[in-house]
């Protein structure tokens, strides 16, 4: 039987320090080292493929995998085939410490998280900095409607889905068709901290399971 | 066990293949089958002892088939989780890089043990690898193989290709031959009304079944067919299948001339596919590249002799001389030859016929495959 109280926490994302692109590597650190000083256990996965293997940072256990397939093809090739990477060394912290939570960052690990959710019957918040919708010049492209889907897939099968900004929350809202789901928390706003520890403590506390 | 073709949805022999193996394994074990969805046919159905989920794939457009082939694993995957989720499997079972990330993934999941069947490789049916795309389908299939617990191939000839392509110990490899249900192909009366479709009262079939793809040679038959019709006027030959290759072939076959006498039927089902075998004086199979050939046990097990390509797997499933005839990949003299001393014969055809079945009911037995498939399953425990 799963603990109902919040002790751990597994992160999946693309991006974390130093290992930055965009905005998502700022956000993953802040929440992971913020939720750290409460005590509660945290575990990082994400990609990085010159400094491969485990650490300890900030008092955060990263877990950076590397692409079991090295040609680079497209994003939309590279997203699937590093999510088995991301299942195996997730799965290996769920086995090992235990995870009560899931926060996956963007579509990317999208795939990972909705597996290890099914699997583990653990509950998943998502958080997007932007959508597909917002950032591709042609969005009827197939490639974006392909990233459209896996973020909508992402989106639903989250028991939260969260926002960095009003846009995408809104965005998420009306493309998505989340009325509901989507609200917006900023990583590093003390505020917005205390809101989604909130909402991580509701969802252990209910017992929100994947289905 | 996970595979991208499964009845009705066929694409090459691997359906018919996973389609066979799952019947004969749920005899003594619960096989669950996760496949792509296909127009017409249930999402979730009981199929000979085995339980089929079919997935819907085609969930967004994709700017190529490499791609969608990702994508369909993102939807494989979410289905196979699902599946899993809660349950004891004792085996994952793959066929194919196209499902591999899935596999994989769901292994690492479950912490399961995972068997991967590598058909056929991209360095095989490409003859090397050229573009980052064939590179891309060679480092997965190259992973699979080292995520995989056991891998089985289906001949020697691919038993030697997989392990000195990716490095697989030989110890981890199980050769297990694909198999054939002889009760469903096996001698039978020709239809007549059937046969006339395709050829007319004198004529003598000489038949071709499968992918209209380079590798699988089918313009080294149609080079072959002047030099046959010249000794044997009689001789009609029937390409069965489609692929992207049929425009070029049937150009060919104009250009030589021939195009009254070679007669491409498009894809055709199962059942008429066994009509044609009870119809067919001979098979040709003249692949560049085979790792297995079914329809070579297709035409065996229905007493058809073959002339085939001394290639691969049909190299171990032809008997020189009793069951057929092999004959050198990319040579239509040589295969011209070859069908002209089949139909030149009629004794020696018959005796072939004979011999190719009991083969093929000696060898290839779906039992047999099957014993064979549960005793590696249970080498892993």
């Amino acid at each position: 039987m799963r603990p109902m109280t919040l002790k751990r926490v597994l992160v999946l994302t693309a991006e974390y320090p130093p290992r930055t692109i965009g905005e998502v590597a700022a956000s993953a650190r802040a929440l992971s080292k913020r939720l750290a000083t409460e005590g509660i256990l945290v575990s990082v996965v994400t990609f990085d493929d010159w400094r491969p293997g485990q650490a300890v940072e900030e008092g955060v256990r990263v877990c950076r995998v590397t692409a079991p397939v090295r040609t680079f093809y497209s994003i939309l090739t590279w997203a699937p085939l590093v999510a088995p990477e991301f299942v195996r060394a997730s799965s290996s912290v769920i086995r090992g410490e235990g995870v009560d939570l899931i926060h996956s960052f963007e579509w990317v690990t999208g795939l990972p998280a909705i597996t290890l959710k099914a699997v583990y019957r653990l509950p998943l918040v998502c958080t997007f900095h932007s959508i597909e919708a917002q950032r591709a010049a042609d969005k009827d492209s197939p490639l974006s409607q392909s990233i459209s889907f896996l973020e909508k897939e992402l989106a639903r099968e989250s028991d939260v889905v969260t926002a960095t900004n009003e846009d995408t929350a809104r965005m998420l809202r009306s493309e998505y068709g989340l009325p509901e789901k989507a609200s917006v928390i900023r990583f590093g706003v003390e505020s917005d901290f205390v809101d989604l520890l909130s909402i991580y403590r509701r969802l252990v506390r209910d017992g929100k399971r994947g289905s | 066990m996970l595979s991208w073709e499964y009845p009705p949805r066929k694409v090459g022999g691997l359906a018919t293949h996973v389609y066979e193996l799952t019947k004969a394994l749920s005899e003594v074990a619960e096989i669950h089958v996760v496949t792509c969805s296909f127009p017409g046919a249930p999402d979730t159905e009981s199929a000979k002892g085995a339980t089929v989920h079919r997935v819907n794939v085609y969930t967004a457009p994709s700017p190529d088939f490499l791609t969608w082939t990702m994508l369909m694993n993102a939807n494989l995957l979410k289905a196979g989780a699902k599946l899993l989720a809660g349950k004891s499997f004792d085996v994952i079972h793959c066929h194919d890089w196209l499902v591999a990330p899935a596999c994989i993934a769901l292994k690492h999941a479950v912490d399961g043990r995972l068997i991967a069947t590598i058909h056929s490789t991209e360095s095989g049916r490409r003859r090397g690898i050229h573009t980052d795309y064939q590179r891309v389908i060679n480092e997965i299939e190259g992973w699979l193989t080292y995520e995989a617990n056991k891998v089985v191939c289906c001949s020697w000839s691919m038993v030697n290709e997989v392990a000195s392509l990716f490095n697989v110990p030989r110890d981890k490899i199980w050769m297990i031959p694909n198999g054939i249900d002889t009760e469903v192909f096996k001698p039978t009366q020709p239809d007549g009304l059937f046969r006339k479709m395709y050829a007319n009262q004198g004529e003598r079939i000489v038949l071709y079944v499968g992918r209209l793809v380079p590798e699988k040679g089918v313009n080294v038959l149609i080079g072959a067919v002047p030099k046959i019709l010249s000794s044997h006027p009689d001789a009609k030959f029937v390409i069965v299948g489609e692929g992207y290759a049929k425009e070029q072939l049937m150009s060919i076959a104009k250009h030589l001339g021939v195009e009254q006498k070679v007669y491409f039927t498009g894809y055709l089902s199962d059942g008429d596919v066994r009509k044609l075998l009870s119809s067919a004086y001979l098979q040709v199979i003249p692949s560049l590249y085979e790792p297995f050939g079914i329809v070579c046990l297709e035409a065996a097990a229905s007493g058809v002799p073959v002339v085939a390509s001394d290639t691969g797997g049909l190299s171990e499933i032809v008997e020189d001389g009793a069951t057929g005839f092999k004959v050198p990949p990319d040579n239509s003299d040589a295969l011209a030859a070859a069908v002209n001393a089949i139909l030149s014969d009629g004794a020696l055809r018959d005796r072939m016929s004979k011999r190719a079945r009991e083969r093929a009911v000696e060898r290839f037995s779906m039992k047999a495959i099957a014993d064979l498939t549960m005793e590696m399953y249970r080498s892993l425990f």
